[in-house]
């Protein structure tokens, strides 16, 4: 199935969870959050929240700014 | 000299450190400890994973450091409160600097979606800075839902021209039972002296500081300044006169 991170597409297999997923993509879930359309979703669901199809990640992390 | 106190967390320093435009995140930090800042803001962005992933976060996260996310790139209440939660996740604080500036080329503040925004947000439990326009009656209403300070600008956002909203800051702090915070416009160590001469509990600096020169020796100017302008607010500044007042006996020397 496939899945939208931010602008990319990714494959991923039936029964992927959000943690699974982040580790893969080699991100550490210090400074990010994660966004399933514009609802977060809080790091400690992020086990139990399985991907599905066409669906739609938003991630964010830290930039400068004042 | 008096702490700051925002929510009831004190601070001895009344200098509030932006980090955009640093040339690199060794000088942004090396800025950051000559300033002795305690509280450092912090921008969102949409992850680019074709890039690696910025470390730019483990150069502000001090001990004693308090991050402030701010909500730039968000175009109205809504989109705020939505920005408030992912940073809440990502950086663990429910502390927020609230800006709403839809229009790109003077990055004006839009009241009336900070105000919505800031009660909202007030409900859900963060502490709220909402930077704004210089309106002493927007930032009593924002004192009323719930605002933990409010940061009125002194000029546009990068444009270092100072305190060019002076008059209305003076009817700012004149009522204000939080907080004022002048955010924004502030060029020079003289412009943050001022503000904190007039009573304004704390300046928020980047731009100033980030383009100097020597972005280093600036933040130690700033700092400088701010504790030298709260300084002579609380040593109370004597009053000004339209004639002159002699310093000097004017009688019993020659006559």
């Amino acid at each position: 199935m496939t899945i939208k991170l931010n602008d990319c597409y990714y494959e991923v297999e039936e029964g992927t969870s959000l943690a699974v997923f982040i580790q893969n993509i080699g991100l550490k879930p210090d400074g990010i959050a994660v966004a399933v359309n514009f609802e977060v979703v809080p790091k400690n669901k992020w086990a139990e929240t399985f991907l599905s199809d066409r669906m739609e990640l938003m991630l964010i992390h830290a930039v400068s700014g004042g | 000299m008096k702490k700051l106190v925002i929510a009831e967390k004190e601070f001895s320093s009344r200098l509030f450190l932006g980090t955009g435009k640093f040339s690199s995140n060794e000088v942004m930090s090396d800025a950051i400890k000559s300033s002795k800042t305690q509280m450092v803001t912090v921008a969102m962005k949409r992850l680019d994973l074709m890039n690696k992933q910025n470390d730019m976060l483990q150069h502000i996260t001090k001990p004693g450091i308090q991050l402030l996310p701010n909500t730039s790139g968000v175009r109205n209440a809504k989109e705020a409160v939505f920005a408030a939660q992912m940073a809440r996740e990502a950086f663990g604080t429910n502390w927020l600097k609230l800006e709403i500036h839809p229009d790109p080329k003077y990055l004006l503040p839009d009241p009336v979606e900070t105000l919505k925004a800031t009660e909202t947000l007030a409900k859900l439990g963060f502490v709220v800075l909402p930077y704004i326009q210089a309106d002493p009656v927007l930032c009593k209403r924002l004192e009323e839902v719930g605002a933990a300070t409010v940061m009125p600008l002194g000029a546009p956002i990068g444009t270092n021209k100072g305190l060019k909203t002076k008059d209305l800051l003076e009817i700012i702090i004149k009522q204000s039972k939080v907080p004022v915070v002048i955010d924004a416009g502030i060029g020079a160590p003289s412009h943050a002296a001022e503000a904190l001469e007039m009573g304004a509990d704390a300046v928020l600096v980047n731009t100033a500081i980030a383009v100097a020169g020597n972005p280093v020796a600036m933040a130690e100017a700033f700092r400088l300044a701010v504790e030298s302008g709260r300084m002579a607010f609380e040593a109370q500044l004597a009053v000004q006169f339209n004639v002159a007042q002699a310093s000097s006996p004017l009688t019993s020397f020659l006559m």
